[in-house]
């Protein structure tokens, strides 16, 4: 018998307009052999450009670009890469433009001062499906998430079933309809039926929006 | 130099000093941050209003902290702060940061063993 040959490395585009910041994540990644680094670009344009040219599994994404910005780049990408997995850089972010990001589909922000550190660790957890967030950020986040929420939001979590939570504790996990209805062994509409109780419950209207409630409300937190 | 002026923890993501490619990738990368870092305080010294020396700091302040080079991470942390708030940020702030990117240039330059001139 063959040993298995392992899986193929996973996709990485690279885009800012700092050489550096590229040529510093491109020799962070190197170490990892998990990811191979397929093109850099150094503004907006080039960048949707790149996407779509080479498809990428992974997307580091500066905000602060040339001719398209980072926030340009997401709202183009939303409709025409749905499933390519975004983690965005930034030197600074505040909480209205991290609400925005995740909210155009990235799923992680990783600050510049802790790239060294955390770059590949950022990277598995979005490409598994996660999101990342720098720990600070998590709080100001899920108030910023919470602010459209009614009132009732908090009160709703007594009312979910034990079903329900199982179904929110998978949401936080960064799980998919069909790993959720395999898990509790269930069908994929069965869980949009939950998650539609769910959401109208809690008030909020998508699957980030329910994790950070989560989060804020203890729900699905084992750590 | 203060003990956290450079964090040389971050630098071993960077590069393997203790190889050739290692030394060589160091080399590369600071040897370019040190040189848009200077380019961008001359950038800033001529900018046409306090938004566009804020562009500038902030896009140095991410290169700093990519490399670890948290004392002009500060630096540029602050100089941004003040030209968002409206502030003419005046040559003596440009000069002091010169100042510091040239004592961190021969500091980066013995502690890794290279040539960042």
């Amino acid at each position: 018998m063959t040993p298995a040959s392992p899986p193929p490395p996973f996709t990485v585009l690279i885009a800012d307009d700092h050489p550096v910041v590229r040529i510093g994540v491109r020799n962070i990644l190197a170490s990892a052999p998990e990811f191979v680094v397929i093109g850099e670009c150094s503004d907006g344009a080039a960048t949707l450009e790149a996407v779509q040219k080479l498809a990428p599994k992974l997307l580091i994404l500066d905000l602060a670009m040339p001719k398209m910005s980072g926030i340009e780049v997401l709202r183009a990408l939303r409709t025409s890469a749905p499933s390519l997995s975004t983690l965005v850089l930034a030197a600074t972010v505040d909480r209205r433009q991290t609400v925005d990001v995740l909210r155009l589909g990235a799923r992680g922000i990783l600050l510049k001062d802790v790239v060294a550190e955390r770059l590949t660790t950022a990277c598995r957890a979005v490409i598994a499906g996660h999101y990342w967030l720098n720990d600070q950020t998590v709080t100001d986040i899920v108030q910023a998430m919470a602010e459209p929420a009614s009132l009732q939001a908090s009160d709703a979590v007594g009312t979910l079933t034990a079903r329900q939570l199982e179904i929110v504790n998978a949401v936080v996990e960064g799980r998919s309809n069909k790993d959720i209805a395999d898990k509790l062994s269930i069908s994929e509409e069965t869980v949009k039926r939950h998650l539609t109780a769910i959401f109208d419950k809690t008030g909020m209207s998508t699957r980030l929006e329910l994790a950070m409630y989560a989060v804020k409300h203890g729900i699905g937190i084992e750590n | 130099m203060e003990p956290d002026a450079i964090d040389f923890t971050k630098t071993a993501a960077l590069g393997d000093p203790s190889t050739e490619a290692g030394r060589g990738a160091l080399a590369e990368i600071f040897r370019l941050y040190f040189e848009n870092a200077a380019a961008a305080c001359t950038d800033m010294r001529t900018a046409g209003s306090p938004d566009e020396v804020r562009r500038h700091a902030h896009r140095a302040k991410g290169a700093s902290g990519i490399v670890g080079v948290v004392r002009m991470w500060r630096l540029f942390a602050d100089v941004e702060a003040r030209a968002a708030a409206g502030e003419a940020i005046g040559a003596d702030t440009f000069d002091d940061l010169e100042s510091h990117l040239a004592a961190l240039r021969l500091a980066a330059a013995m502690k890794l063993g290279v040539d960042l001139q």
